[in-house]
């Protein structure tokens, strides 16, 4: 068999091409309908030919909805979730590959079952120790009604987190996926440096902090991108968890954004669509802006 | 940087270790002194490394007692042991630059920028580095690497430098120039060395004394010529010299070693006996045992044959260029009486060496 490698380039070429457009005709369609006022909205329907009211629509969106408050909130969400899912992941891998207790495979149990039993399937228990996060402690300690025959009434501890931000962030970290990826990338890492380390006088905390953080920056700072997005996009938790509009993400602020007042009305489409450009705009900017970091951390860390 | 009054002496007294019940080290005793560049050689698994690293403090003593000149170390953290250590991979920080992993070990212990400064130049003047210190370690070579490693165990002025196969990602040229800085290095530092190798010539050309072991167990503690020419058992006996020496199972009786039939020495034991003759000391003469050349490898300076007597026993022999012998051809061999060793049939320990 020959290979014609012009054909088979042309080929890839359109198959490239025509996945492309797939994948880009839906935002095309957000994005001219937003440019779009709702009057011609309501004259024209959806329409290919992009309107002058994109500004219109972003400043109606920007002066008259809660998105920008929401907007705030989701960064505040994502950003702590992502954060603290990273440092979880790295200390967590740390003790795993590094010190390899004998209760590693324990601790390998816990974040695969993190990772087979998401969030979204524990909405109500979640729901439940997020209203009262003394819940857990005050059954512990009634079982049996041990704490009543010693104090003379049962255990009743409240604190409840919903409708904030740690409410929101706190449960959204609570998976294990970073841990694996850690684990397997501090594996990658000579066995020695460890030992170098031990030898120099660094304590391991020392060696964690020195050593080892600036080494993981590069898989870190993906991991973390990855996290954002993940918690900037997360509609269950945040949906059930928040019920105050203020304090709601902007991707469950979307949802709730002019969709009409009564049964029959249409609702407005173009600032629905100009909301969602805006609430894309922040991962796309991150993502634009630490892209050369991510890929000059990765080179580095191979070395 | 002479730290000659720093050297101290390493004693190990029962040493042991033991991994899930199974003796890895069962009890070692050896005393290392001061100043002295000492070998530790031996097939992979026979504990050299676990020795190293128990000495290093890297890992825990099982029993036994380490001493490092007048302290007793075991149960002393690594970094107070005042000892350093080169790594086969080398180890380095890799997101550091040359000085920052020269100065690691400082910058940790609190030691002042403007001395910390001053003693990594130093330090890296001693390796050649001097040029080098803004350097990543992505940027330097093979050798570059490993001297920077060097550096940065000598930096602290250790009483004790410990070398962990370090030259064996090196390829075989640098290997020798290593082999050569590394004994200049020592003559001018003057610590006491422990450097573990799988590697004879390393073992032969860098060894004040080799200490061969096998299976945790000290098979000889010697010098490199002593352990060449007075092997203290078959062990070392077949695992130095390339090609190893000839073992040969024999039989004493009537005052004479003989192989098959074949009279090989005068002796006064008698009974199961294994001879040993290092291949370079059997001579193809004009009359003498006929053998037939089985195989034969011309290495340019020298070349090996492998030779069968008439009764089937093997020999390897190497000779010097210029044997105008082939393959399959009969030829004489001569075994010189005063180079063979006896050893234990049963035990395998030397009987007498010559």
């Amino acid at each position: 068999m020959i290979e014609d490698t012009r054909s088979i380039n042309t080929t890839a070429t359109l198959l490239l091409m025509a996945g492309c457009a797939f994948v880009l005709a839906p935002l095309v369609f957000v994005v001219i309908t937003a440019t779009q006022s709702y009057g011609d909205f309501l004259r024209n329907n959806f329409s290919l030919t992009p309107g002058s009211h994109l500004v219109e629509n972003f400043r109606q969106v920007w002066e008259m909805t809660l998105l920008p408050r929401q907007t705030f909130n989701s960064f505040v969400i994502a950003f702590a979730s992502a954060f603290g899912r990273c440092f979880l992941a790295f200390t967590t891998a740390y003790a795993v590959v590094f010190f390899a207790p004998r209760y590693s495979i324990f601790i390998y149990a816990a974040v695969l079952a993190s990772i087979m039993l998401p969030l979204d399937l524990m909405v109500i228990p979640a729901y439940q120790v997020a209203a009262n996060v003394a819940m857990p402690i005050n059954a512990v300690a009634n079982l049996g009604g041990g704490w009543e025959t010693l104090f003379g009434a049962p255990l009743d501890l409240q604190l409840n987190l919903l409708n904030t931000y740690a409410g929101a962030a706190i449960p959204l970290m609570a998976q294990g996926t970073g841990t694996l990826i850690m684990v397997q990338y501090f594996k990658t890492l000579p066995v020695d440096l460890a030992k170098a380390a031990t030898l120099d006088g660094a304590s391991p905390l020392r060696f964690m902090v020195d050593i080892l953080l600036p080494l993981s920056k590069g898989p870190l700072l993906s991991l973390f991108i990855y996290l954002f997005i993940g918690g900037w996009v997360a509609y269950m938790w945040p949906l059930v968890s928040i019920s105050s509009p203020d304090m709601q993400t902007a991707v469950v602020g979307l949802t709730a954004l002019d969709t009409g007042m009564g049964e029959d009305e249409i609702p407005n489409f173009p600032l629905q669509m100009a909301g969602a450009i805006m609430v894309t705009v922040i991962p796309l900017v991150l993502i634009a802006l630490t892209q050369r970091l991510i890929v000059r951390g990765l080179i580095l860390s191979e070395k | 940087m002479s730290a000659q009054s720093h050297a101290a002496g390493i004693h190990l007294t029962d040493l042991q270790k033991t991994y899930n019940k199974t003796p890895v080290i069962p009890g070692l005793t050896a005393e290392l002194a001061a100043g002295e560049f000492t070998v530790i050689l031996g097939p992979s698994g026979c504990g050299k490394s676990t020795l190293l690293n128990m000495i290093a403090g890297l890992e825990k003593v099982s029993g036994g007692k380490i001493m490092i000149g007048s302290r007793e170390v075991q149960n002393i953290a690594p970094k107070d042991r005042g000892l350093a250590m080169v790594f086969q991979n080398y180890a380095l920080y890799p997101h550091m630059s040359v000085a920052d992993n020269i100065g690691y070990a400082l910058k940790v212990a609190g030691v002042p920028k403007d001395e910390r400064t001053s003693r990594i130049q130093t330090a890296a003047n001693v390796v050649n580095l001097g040029d080098y210190l803004d350097r990543r370690p992505s940027e330097l070579s093979g050798g570059q690497r490993q001297r920077v490693a060097i550096a940065r165990a000598i930096v602290r002025e250790p009483q004790v430098l410990l070398f962990d196969e370090p030259l064996s990602n090196l390829d075989a040229k640098l290997r020798h120039d290593m082999r050569m800085e590394l004994s200049s290095l020592h003559r001018r530092i003057g610590a006491t060395s422990v450097f573990v190798t799988h590697d004879q010539v390393e073992a032969m050309t860098l060894a004040d004394r080799i200490l061969i072991l096998n299976h945790g167990r000290i098979q000889q503690f010697d010098t490199p010529h002593n352990i060449y020419h007075k092997p203290a058992n078959t062990f070392v006996a077949g695992f130095i010299g390339s090609p190893p020496m000839n073992l040969i199972e024999a039989q004493a009786s009537n005052g004479a070693v003989s192989v098959g039939g074949v009279r090989l020495a005068a002796t006064e034991i008698s009974g199961d006996v294994t001879v040993g003759i290092r291949p370079e000391h059997i001579k193809v003469t004009e009359s003498g045992i006929p053998v037939h050349v089985a195989y034969r490898e011309d290495l340019g300076s020298h070349s090996t044959m492998v030779v069968e007597m008439e009764n089937g026993q093997t020999l390897r022999l190497a000779t010097q260029l210029g044997e105008p012998i082939r393959g399959g051809e009969w030829v004489h061999i001569t075994i010189p009486e005063d180079k063979l060793h006896f050893f234990n049939a049963a035990t395998g320990d030397a009987l007498r060496s010559n």
